[in-house]
């Protein structure tokens, strides 16, 4: 966990609600993955690219350095113009590792 | 963890689309003390704004309607002392430049340390404050105080300031009662905004709508729903400028906002509450039932605070005559027999009525120096003290005729009538205005 955020009860707080609804906000994450991989239009891949970048801030500032390191990488790709076959390859990995540490949280 | 301390006052709304993360700031904030609230789009953030004040904003940069730089250009445009900080997860500098260009202040990047938040906060909400303060000086330095000017000293106004009671401020016409009303919002930390009315002069209906507001239909010409001062003023002051001057029936209603924090708009169903502040002003004594009811005074005057007219605190004009000119054109000196001039002056304008002549007759004045033939006093409402004397050099004898001269004048040369004035004989005063060498004596 990071710096700062180890001893405030408003964060402790706060990761006790992002835990609980972290099952929810992965499903919706994979969800837009997959429309951007099937239609990777900047409408899809922007509306993936948010939520990725959403959970990325959120989880990074609330210590979960597991979920937000995949988090940032999608972001990174995300954000390129990447064509599609380089782009499912490039997504592999961090869904995989996102899975894992949501997985872990609940 | 090293503490810092977020003023007292201190408000901020966190515009975060990820409720998780908005509710830990919101959450973190209010635990230091800030009034804190949350908005998850621009859109919801522009309602908040219009409705509330605030110091300082957080957005984040990414949000469901977009990136906030419209809101901070309409937001700044409306209100250039509020400040923004931006966050973002997105490690580029594009974010951050984009963002400062359209006017926020810092940018953070997430994850967001906590402590450093909190320092930047601290920081920003100092300057909004300082911003809002000299915003309602008009650029002046706001700051009502001289020697003697009220019955309170400073920290004796400071310490009413930051209470929440209501506050009534007695003086004469001009002799700085708005100002003081600025100054205690300003030192009263309250976030909300400070909004005045002058009450003479208006009717019921108008008045009513003024503070109260109105909905749409209430009366003909209501087109559209407008806010009241009540409203507006939430979480700040509303100052009753001419209070003695209120008509009777719209005394009743603000009792009963007074008493209640509650009201409703006129025409609406709804009850709105608020807990603005009111400070009152007249010139009048409130305490007298027929200018104010008991019940209201008693209300309202929870602290006051006079101030003194001008001319009873003579040893203070040259710091207001000074701090004026230099407001007016800096440089400009005042001539020794010039301040001797304004001293003997009865000022029943009082620092207003000296501003207006420091205006004009700088205004119009050749030279670095305002010397007293360039002073442009109102000649005609001059006191006796108020004759031109560069010093007090006339004997006793020298006085008498003066006076003597005056009153035969006054009385058209009516010596009978002069005689009685002066409270001598008709002889001795003929006696006397020979000795003076009068052409009109028999």
């Amino acid at each position: 966990m990071s710096g700062s955020a180890l001893h405030d009860p408003a964060l402790d707080r706060a990761r006790r609600m992002f835990v609980q609804g972290a099952t929810r906000r992965l499903e919706e994450l994979q969800c837009a993955l997959d429309c951007a991989l099937a239609r990777p239009t900047e409408e899809n891949r922007f509306a993936a690219f948010r939520l990725a970048h959403t959970l990325a801030g959120t989880s990074a500032t609330l210590g979960f350095d597991a979920v937000s390191a995949p988090c940032f990488e999608l972001v990174g790709v995300l954000r390129g113009e990447a064509a599609l076959p380089e782009l499912a390859a490039a997504l592999q990995a961090p869904r995989c590792a996102l899975t894992r540490a949501l997985s872990q949280l609940g | 963890m090293t503490t810092v301390s977020l003023p007292d006052s201190f408000s901020l709304l966190v515009l975060e689309d990820d409720p998780v993360l908005g509710a830990a700031i919101v959450d973190a904030m209010e635990g230091a003390g800030v009034r804190a609230s949350q908005a998850t789009s621009c859109a919801e953030a522009e309602s908040l704004l219009q409705r509330e004040s605030f110091d300082v904003v957080l957005a984040d940069w990414l949000l469901p309607d977009g990136d906030p730089t419209e809101l901070i250009a309409t937001s700044l445009g409306r209100d250039d002392t509020l400040q923004f900080v931006v966050m973002s997860g997105e490690q580029t500098g594009a974010a951050a430049s984009a963002a400062i260009k359209a006017g926020a202040e810092q940018f953070v990047f997430k994850p967001i340390d906590f402590e450093a938040l909190r320092i930047i906060l601290a920081r920003l909400a100092k300057k909004a404050q300082e911003a809002r303060r000299a915003a309602l000086s008009g650029g002046e330095e706001l700051d009502p105080f001289g020697a003697g000017v009220a019955d309170l000293d400073r920290s004796q106004c400071a310490k009413i300031a930051l209470q929440r009671g209501n506050v009534i401020i007695s003086g004469e016409t001009g002799s700085g009662k708005g100002v003081m009303a600025k100054w205690i919002h300003a030192e009263s930390g309250r976030p909300g905004p400070f909004v005045g009315l002058n009450c003479a002069g208006l009717n019921p209906e108008l008045l009513e709508s003024e503070l109260f507001g109105h909905e749409r239909g209430a009366f003909t010409g209501a087109t559209q729903r407008k806010r009241g001062l009540f409203e507006l003023a939430r979480a700040g002051t509303v100052f009753l400028d001419e209070l003695g001057e209120l008509p009777r029936v719209s005394q009743a209603k603000i009792l009963k906002v007074v008493e209640e924090g509650r009201f409703r708009r006129l025409g609406g169903t709804q009850e709105i509450a608020t807990d603005a502040r009111i400070v009152g002003a007249s010139h009048r004594d409130l305490s007298d039932p027929s200018v104010l009811r008991t019940d209201l005074y008693y209300r309202l005057a929870t602290f006051q605070i006079t101030i003194r007219p001008l001319r009873e605190r003579p040893h203070a004009l040259e710091g207001i005559a000074q701090g004026i000119i230099r407001s007016i054109r800096p440089g400009v000196k005042l001539a020794p027999e010039t301040l001797a001039a304004l001293r003997d002056y009865h000022w029943p304008g009082n620092v207003r009525e000296l501003r207006n002549v420091l205006e004009r007759s700088v205004s119009l004045m050749d030279g670095p120096v305002l010397t007293p033939g360039a002073l442009d006093l109102p000649t005609a409402r001059r006191t006796q003290r108020s004759e031109p004397h560069p010093a007090p050099t006339l004997s006793l004898a020298e006085v008498e005729a003066n006076y003597i001269d005056r009153v035969v004048r006054h009385c058209s040369g009516n010596l009978t009538q002069a005689a009685k004035i002066l409270k001598i004989s008709r002889t001795t005063l003929y006696k006397k205005l020979a000795a003076l060498g009068a052409e009109n004596v028999a």
